[in-house]
């Protein structure tokens, strides 16, 4: 909204307020994500970085503040109208949630037969160069049980990307994945990113991936944006809670405990 | 989870009560009778009628004998044991080919059902569908549901058959009596309105209820390993208790 250069802001999330019972997730949070980037979440467990990709699918509503995705507001939606804004969405999820009962390439046809008119010969070909793409072409047959934590991610890498969404969200896309692996659905990720000039929000705690693959990276810390800015300015950064997170340090402003009382008055009850 | 006092429990039980009408209302409000959604109701109808056959041919041929057994036994002193056929038919039609086959589907077919529904939502496959803009109930829960309604009355017709050709094994090859007797009484006794119709309304009944409740707690299971447990012993416990209850209300009224 302030700046209209070369950077509109695709996603924006205004003074976003999130409660799950009695904690407060996220407090009076705002982010603003720009058209045709790749933007990093980072931050501890637990902290809320799921919950914010939900808050953009639609999957969670805010108690208050606004969610607006390439200038529609998805906290109001209708079904209808998630429905037909999801069509434009591609999203991994954290355990990848493939089908157990459809082959690898059923999983990944799914969503072009669904919404799309093509003809088999069609969808054969869509399916198979995205499947070749993250390495699996060979797998097609295969169905879940058959696949490795780490070929499951790449399958639900494919799936996502079928239908060549505006926008697309992975959640942790790295986790269980062998060197090799990374280092390919990091490639992937930054190629369809700039081939479509689709917009990429990745949740992961993979510093060095976010370093080479990141436009934009942003820290979370209890419910709120601690620090946001590029990769090189993070490195830069020397607020305690930066550092601690971008060297990995166990001590420091960002907490390791979810909320408890005092331990010795736990321990003495 | 403990049980609480008795009225929170009628409290739970009337507010499940509601939302699984509720959701029974959303299945069938998604009924479209498209090739595709037929097809996936053929495939589950497929499953589940191979899941269960096993269990409920055996068991059925089973309680055939012991029919044909106990009526021998029973007749022989009246000298009427000619009549064992019809009694065994009686019996089965009436009573137990729709409940019991009611019992063993709940147990088999039911709570696969709940735990296969509960499973795609404990590992995030439904909430992975509605990201795609793909109706989970519509695609899931649907086509479960129809298999199970049309799936039961057939095999409580199967049922039936096996139990009466185990009664008449019984009857004719081990006491020896005379089959054309056996059949002819079968035949003059039982009223296919009366007898037959009657079991077959009671099946579909069966059908609908053990359906519901088996898709119910599968999808609204607690996403977790115990929460999927839960609802798959649920759908046993609560779809038994309800047929039987149902058994007599129906038994009331069609008599
Ligand atoms: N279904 C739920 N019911 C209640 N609380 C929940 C639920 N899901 C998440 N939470 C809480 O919300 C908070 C944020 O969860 P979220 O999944 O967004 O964390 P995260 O940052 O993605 O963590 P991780 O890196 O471990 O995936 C957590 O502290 C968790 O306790
Ligand atoms: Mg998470």
């Amino acid at each position: 909204m302030m700046d209209n250069s070369e950077q509109t802001a695709f996603i924006e999330l205004e003074n976003v307020v999130f409660r799950r019972g009695p904690r407060t997730i996220l407090d009076d949070f705002s982010l603003s994500i720009p058209q045709g980037k790749v933007v990093a979440i980072m931050g501890p467990s637990g902290v809320g970085k799921s919950t914010v990709l939900k808050l953009i699918t639609g999957q969670l509503k805010p108690a208050s503040g606004r969610v607006i995705v390439n200038g529609q507001r998805v906290d109001v939606m209708s079904d209808r109208q998630l429905n037909q804004y999801r069509k434009t969405l591609g999203v991994m999820l954290q355990n990848s949630a493939l089908f157990t009962d459809l082959s690898v390439y059923e999983n990944v046809a799914l969503p072009v037969r669904e919404h799309t008119g093509l003809t088999e010969t069609i969808i054969r070909r869509l399916v198979l160069t995205k499947l070749h793409a993250v390495g699996l072409r060979g797998a097609l047959d295969l169905y879940p049980r058959e696949l490795s934590g780490g070929m499951a991610r790449r399958v639900a890498l494919a799936r996502a990307l079928v239908l060549d969404p505006a926008l697309v969200l992975y959640d942790e896309p790295f986790t269980g994945l062998d060197p090799i692996a990374v280092a390919t659905v990091n490639q992937l990720i930054g190629h369809v990113n700039r081939a479509l000039s689709l917009t990429s929000v990745l949740v992961t705690h993979n510093v060095e991936q976010i370093n080479q693959l990141a436009d934009l990276a942003v820290i979370l810390v209890e419910g709120k944006v601690a620090a946001s800015g590029s990769p090189e300015q993070l490195i830069e950064d020397q607020s305690p809670a930066v550092r601690q997170f971008m060297n990995g340090l166990p001590d420091g402003p960002v907490p390791f405990h979810y909320p408890a009382r005092d331990l010795s008055e736990d321990l003495l009850a | 989870m403990t049980g609480g006092g008795i009225i929170d429990q009628t409290n739970r039980a009337l507010r499940d009560i509601g939302l699984c009408g509720l959701f029974l209302l959303q299945i069938v409000g998604r009924l479209r009778l498209s090739t595709r959604q037929w097809g996936e109701v053929m495939r589950q109808l497929y499953f589940i009628g191979t899941r269960s056959l096993v269990i409920i041919l055996t068991s059925a041929f089973f309680v055939g004998m012991v029919l044909g057994l106990q009526g021998y036994n029973t007749l022989v002193q009246f000298g009427a044991s000619e009549s064992v056929g019809a009694v065994v038919a009686l019996t089965l039609f009436r009573e137990l080919g729709p409940v019991l086959t009611a019992l063993l589907f709940a147990g088999r077919a039911g709570t696969s059902i709940a735990a296969e529904i509960g499973l795609m939502k404990a590992t995030e496959q439904l909430d992975a569908l509605e990201l795609m803009a793909i109706d989970p109930i519509e695609r899931v829960v649907l086509p479960r549901f129809i298999a199970a309604v049309l799936a039961l009355p057939m095999l409580t017709a199967l049922f039936n058959m096996l139990a009466v050709l185990g009664s008449y094994l019984f009857a004719v090859e081990w006491t020896h009596l005379d089959q054309g007797l056996f059949w002819s009484r079968m035949q003059s006794v039982v009223d296919f309105q009366a007898d037959y119709v009657s079991g077959f309304i009671k099946s579909v009944v069966f059908g609908i209820v053990i359906a519901l409740i088996s898709v119910f707690q599968g999808y609204t299971a607690e996403p977790t390993g115990r929460g999927v447990a839960i609802a798959t012993t649920q759908t046993v416990i609560v779809g038994s208790i309800i047929v039987l209850v149902l058994d007599f209300v129906l038994t009331a009224l069609l008599i």
